[in-house]
């Protein structure tokens, strides 16, 4: 142990930190730490439905299909964010003719106790957000919903960190202007 | 105030105390601002997943067969190709027979060494990957091994008989028949074998079909011709069964996850994967040298997920009496045993692996706590130095290195955590302190280089340019290592502390086109930063 151990450190650079070559990937352990994430953004993005189970399956698999081609450039968490996110927007393509999904007073879920003005409040911004353009849906519930950083969003949509950032800020005034209007 | 500035504000800064204090005279902008509160606390809370629903899809997850995606290819003018095609086609069935279709090897499954089956019921499809293998106790007393890289359909009952479809592998079977039971024939593209009461393997591996028979009689069909084997004729290749469990009422069911190197059940061996059809009541579990009791209830599924495992001791010879755990007053699991050291930082290591850094640090305090005054803590501790340092936690990599020294780290980690502490108190600009520290590197050979780096950026904080100069000069950094990287940062800190922009962006343009995307990327940006402000400030 204490030989491996230091082999290890030895080999070790104050900074950045090198990963160790050729490491066991757990999946059914990386599954369990993320699938309650994964649905969550999958909900958040298509709305709540019996849809819901085929989607995080479909993300799952496409991780699955894509793992060969993973250069390790960023967290598989990030590019398990990247593929949620191109999931659930072809969801939401195949069925743009179809009404948009929206949140009822009784499904939108507050933290502690919510008054019935709250709710209302609520459910009145899931529906302003769903209004968004989707990039800027998916800047604002990446940033604001998930406190994920610049620079993980820009990894997570393939753009540039300058990017992610207006689209952040973009997504935050409009949604605001859009409260103010239906306020 | 005016609600236009108080908005721009809030997108840029959030909640500011200008913000707040127009939201007390504000109403509308206080409800604007409540909704958009209230969207985001309602979204950010996460509903629990159903535990049913997400083994549900993991099972099909891993019991799926995944192609990796190849890039598309390049589309060519099919028209020359016609007919040599339609030639090779009208060939092919006149003289080429048909081959069968290769085992396709789920690959996601080899690579995991997960589980490949859910809960198996009568008509499901059962993948099994490379290196695994599954043995089921079916209804009727019917007892299938499923061998390495086998895809069948698990048992139906079509047209008065049995059928077991096998695409590709090998299955042996034991089928303890009542004169009531219907037959039993297995099915593969190459032929047919049906059994009255016997114990046989059917393999069938791209176009070669191979049958042994231990036990019994049974007829095998093929290309229309029948012929009748006893027990001990084979036909083709094909090793004998394994010894196969005898039959019993599938009751209750027990599916082990993990990756555990050896279970026992009852002190027998169970290779996983393994989807094992139990009698009702209390079995015994051992896990290495755990046990652990199950209750086994009719209908139900009992799942079980182990962690990776010491190997077990020796087997038990079959004259002994199969060790039990003690009996307990209830049937309640009893709380896994601490994990021990070594695995814990070989969690961590595949933590740092897959850059779920957090999660590493997370492991790694927690061997530190388990190991206070020992070496692994030390070590560990100098691990989160590390991995701080590298998140650019001046402060926190300090602590944990410091801690690391107090511990006893030995050389040559001692003089990193050492260098790791002075490289700290410099980006945390405490002067002083860095002094007092790289005064106490000297004559440490192994970081002789890096202590010249950080010598000479401390002399250029401290006005001490020419200092400085011959600290850098007495370092030799290969070209594009990170020692020469090391060194051009510290070459810009000391023109920005002279004032030398032009010197320092020139610089800098070197070191971008460098080391611009690798993980030296974030000292860029800070440096960028440093450099112009107005345009990095995000």
């Amino acid at each position: 142990m204490a030989t491996k151990l230091a082999g290890v450190l030895s080999a070790a650079k104050l900074a950045p930190v090198e990963p160790p070559p050729e490491p066991a990937f757990d999946f059914s352990g990386f599954y369990r730490e993320t699938v309650s994430r994964v649905h969550h953004r999958l909900r958040i993005l298509t709305g709540p439905g019996d849809h819901l189970e085929d989607l995080v399956q479909q993300t799952y698999l496409e991780l699955h299909r894509s793992l060969p081609r993973f250069r390790r450039e960023c967290r598989l968490t990030t590019f398990l964010t990247r593929i949620t996110i191109n999931v659930a927007l072809q969801h939401r393509r195949r069925n743009e003719r179809k009404p948009p999904p929206e949140l009822s007073i009784e499904e939108v879920e507050i933290g502690g106790e919510a008054d019935q003005d709250t709710k209302v409040m609520a459910a009145r911004a899931v529906e302003a957000l769903g209004k968004l353009p989707e990039p800027l849906q998916v800047a604002f519930v990446l940033y604001e919903v998930e406190q994920q950083t610049l620079e993980e969003i820009a990894a997570a949509t393939g753009t540039s960190i300058s990017t992610a950032h207006a689209r952040v800020k973009k997504a935050k005034r409009k949604l605001l202007k859009e409260l103010r209007r239906r306020g | 105030m005016d609600c236009r500035r108080v908005e721009k504000i809030f997108v840029e800064s959030g909640r500011t105390d200008a913000v707040n204090g127009h939201l007390a005279q504000c109403p509308r902008c206080k409800e604007a601002l409540g909704a958009y509160d209230a969207l985001v606390s309602s979204l950010a809370k996460e509903s629990p997943l159903d535990p049913v629903m997400e083994d549900r899809i993991l099972g099909r997850v891993l019991a799926a067969e995944v192609e990796p995606v190849e890039p598309p290819a390049r589309r060519l003018p099919l028209w020359p190709f016609g007919a040599a095609v339609a030639a090779a086609a009208v060939l092919s069935l006149f003289v080429l027979r048909p081959p069968a279709p290769a085992p396709r090897i789920p690959r996601v499954l080899e690579r995991t060494g997960a589980l490949a089956v859910g809960d198996v019921d009568l008509s499901d499809e059962v993948i099994v990957p490379v290196k695994s293998r599954m043995t089921v106790d079916f209804d009727r007393g019917l007892v299938v091994a499923f061998g390495p890289n086998t895809r069948a359909t698990a048992p139906r009952l079509e047209s008065g008989m049995l059928l077991l479809p096998l695409s590709t592998g090998v299955v042996h079977v034991r089928y303890d028949r009542a004169p009531s039971d219907p037959p039993l024939t297995v099915k593969t593209p190459a032929g047919r074998v049906t059994v009255v009461g016997t114990v046989f393997s059917v393999a069938q591996q791209a176009d070669r079909f191979s049958v042994r028979v231990d036990e019994g009689v049974v007829e095998v069909e093929t290309a229309g011709r029948t012929r009748r084997l006893a027990a001990g004729e084979v036909i083709g290749d094909l090793e004998p069964a394994p010894p196969l469990p005898g039959s019993g009422a599938r009751l209750g069911r027990l599916m082990l996850f993990g990756a555990a190197e050896e279970v026992r059940v009852d002190g027998r061996r169970v290779e996983l994967p393994a989807a094992l059809a139990l009698q009702p009541g209390r079995v015994t579990i051992e896990i290495g040298d755990r046990t652990r009791d199950v209750r086994i209830e009719a209908g139900k599924t009992v799942r079980l997920a182990l962690s990776k495992v010491a190997p077990a001791p020796e087997p038990v010879p079959e004259s002994e009496p199969a060790p039990k755990a003690a009996p307990r007053p209830a049937p309640k699991a009893t709380p896994p045993a601490p994990v021990d050291l070594e695995t814990l930082y070989e969690r961590a290591e595949a933590a740092l692996a897959a850059r779920e850094t957090t999660r590493a640090v997370r492991l790694l305090r927690r061997i530190s706590r388990r190991d206070p005054n020992g070496p692994t803590g030390a070590l560990a501790e100098f691990e989160i130095g590390r991995i701080h340092a590298g998140r650019m936690r001046h402060r926190a990599a300090k602590v944990a290195w410091n801690r690391a020294l107090k511990r006893g780290l030995t050389e040559p980690l001692a003089s990193e955590a050492r260098l790791g502490v002075c490289a700290a108190e410099l980006a945390l600009g405490r002067v002083k302190e860095a002094r007092a520290c790289v005064e106490k590197l000297e004559g440490a050979p192994a970081v002789a280089f890096r202590a010249a780096v950080v010598e000479g950026q401390l002399s250029c904080l401290e006005g001490r340019f020419d200092r400085a100069e011959q600290a850098l000069a007495k370092v030799k950094a290969r070209p594009k290592s990170d020692l020469a990287a090391r060194l051009v940062i510290a070459r810009i800190r000391c023109d920005l502390a002279r004032g030398d922009r032009e010197g320092a962006a020139r610089k800098l343009a070197k070191l971008e086109a460098d080391f611009g995307g690798t993980s030296w990327e974030r000292q860029i940006r800070s440096l960028r930063a440093a450099l112009d402000p107005k345009k990095s400030r995000k």
